[in-house]
C-alpha cells in the first residue's frame, strides 16, 4: 500500500465507498463485510451488514443485507462512478461468535442472503472467506483490490 | 430512541448503584481493592460507536453474560489477555507472573469473574428496582476488542439504531489492568423499569 492513501473503518451497519488509493477496513464477527471493486475506475466499496432480512421499522438499511446490498450496488454506479459489469465482490465474515447471541447461526443465513443478492445481480464472486468462530480483521485495498485478512489467532492472508 | 434527561439520570444512578456493587464483591474475590467506576452513561449511534472500536485491534479475553427476565441486558468484562494472567494469579492467590500463557485456568477465571460481576450487577437492579433479572451462564471468548464490542451490541442493534451503553473504569489493586465492563441493556426493558420507579421517559 502507498503512503498517500486515508484509511477509513467502516462500523457495523454501514456502508463506505471510496476511490484509489485509499483504503478501507472493518472487523467482522458474524456479520459479513462485502466488497465491491471496479478495478478500472478504480472504486471500490465495504458494506458491513448484521443480518440477512430487514424485519423492523428501523431506518439504517444499510444493516441488511437485502435491502443494503441493492443499495450499495446502485450507489456504486449511479453516485460513485463505477462500471456495472466491471464490478466483482469479495466476501469476509460470517463467523459463529458467543454462543450466548441467542441467533443461533446468523453468520451462515448472512452469507447465504449475500450469495443469493450477488448471484441474482450478476456480480461474480472472486474471492471469500467465510465461517469459523473468531473475529476477521479486513483491510481492502482499492488500487490494487487486495484485502488483507487478518482471523483472530492466525497468520495473515491475502485475497 | 428518546429519552429525557431526568430519565438518563435515573439510569446513571441505577448503573452507579449496580455497579458500586459488583465492585465490592470482586474486592472480596481477589481479596485486594478492585475499583469498578462508571465512567458514562450514553446514547450512541450503531455505526459510530462500532466504527470507533473496530479500529482497536488489541487482542482481548472476554466474558459476556446475557440476563433475561423484565429487564433484559448484556454485560461483557474485557482485559487484555495478558491481563487475564494477573487476574487469574490474585484469583487463584498465586504469586505474580505463576500464570504465563492463557489456559483452562485462565478461562475457568475469567468466567467465574463475569459470573460475579453478573450476579451483583443483577442484584442491584433486583432488589433496589424490582426487576426480574436472571443470568446466563456466561461465555468466556479471545477476540479482538472491537470484533467481542460489536458482538456485544448487535443483539439490540437489531432492533434500533441507537444504543443504551453503560461504560466503567476499572481498576484492580496497583496493578495497572486495563479492564474494560460495558452494559447494554434492552431499551425498551430499561423504559419499564422507569415507569415502575415513576420516572417519566
Amino acid at each position: 500500500m502507498n503512503n498517500t492513501q486515508c484509511m477509513f473503518t467502516v462500523g457495523v451497519g454501514d456502508l463506505k465507498i471510496t476511490q484509489a488509493p485509499n483504503a478501507l477496513k472493518t472487523l467482522l464477527g458474524s456479520c459479513i463485510g462485502i466488497i465491491l471493486h471496479d478495478p478500472i475506475n478504480k472504486i471500490g466499496g465495504l458494506l458491513h451488514i448484521m443480518l440477512p432480512k430487514k424485519n423492523g421499522t428501523d431506518v439504517k438499511i444499510t444493516k441488511y443485507a437485502n435491502t443494503g446490498l441493492p443499495y450499495f450496488i446502485h450507489h456504486m454506479v449511479t453516485h460513485a462512478g463505477a462500471s456495472r459489469g466491471a464490478l466483482y465482490a469479495k466476501i469476509f465474515g460470517g463467523a459463529k461468535m458467543f454462543e450466548t447471541n441467542g441467533l443461533l447461526n446468523i453468520g451462515e443465513s448472512n452469507e447465504r442472503e449475500v450469495r443469493r443478492i450477488l448471484n441474482e445481480e450478476g456480480i461474480r464472486i472472486v474471492s471469500a472467506k467465510t465461517g469459523g468462530t473468531k473475529g476477521y480483521n479486513i483491510v481492502f485495498d482499492i488500487d490494487t483490490g487486495e484485502v488483507v485478512c487478518r482471523i483472530f489467532g492466525e497468520s495473515v492472508m491475502v485475497y | 430512541m428518546n429519552i429525557t434527561h431526568d430519565g438518563m439520570r435515573v439510569v446513571e444512578i441505577m448503573s452507579r448503584l449496580s455497579i458500586d456493587r459488583a465492585s465490592r464483591a470482586l474486592s472480596k474475590t481477589l481479596r485486594t481493592g478492585a475499583m469498578i467506576s462508571l465512567s458514562s452513561v450514553y446514547i450512541a449511534d450503531l455505526s459510530e460507536t462500532t466504527e470507533k472500536m473496530n479500529d482497536d485491534l488489541r487482542e482481548m479475553t472476554g466474558v459476556m453474560v446475557d440476563f433475561k427476565g423484565n429487564v433484559g441486558c448484556k454485560l461483557l468484562f474485557m482485559l487484555p489477555v495478558n491481563g487475564s494472567f494477573i487476574l487469574t494469579d490474585l484469583f487463584l492467590r498465586q504469586p505474580a507472573g505463576t500464570t504465563k500463557e492463557y489456559n483452562e485456568f485462565t478461562e475457568s477465571v475469567i468466567q467465574e469473574l463475569g459470573n460475579i460481576l453478573a450476579s451483583h450487577v443483577s442484584n442491584a437492579l433486583v432488589s433496589d428496582f424490582d426487576a426480574t433479572l436472571i443470568p446466563e451462564p456466561p461465555h468466556v471468548h479471545n477476540d479482538y476488542a472491537g470484533v467481542m464490542f460489536s458482538n456485544l451490541v448487535m443483539e439490540q442493534g437489531m432492533m434500533d439504531d441507537k444504543l443504551l451503553l453503560m461504560e466503567t473504569k476499572f481498576e484492580i489493586c496497583k496493578n495497572e489492568l486495563e479492564c474494560y465492563l460495558f452494559l447494554v441493556p434492552e431499551t425498551t426493558s430499561f423504559m419499564k423499569l422507569l415507569d415502575n420507579i415513576g420516572v417519566k421517559v
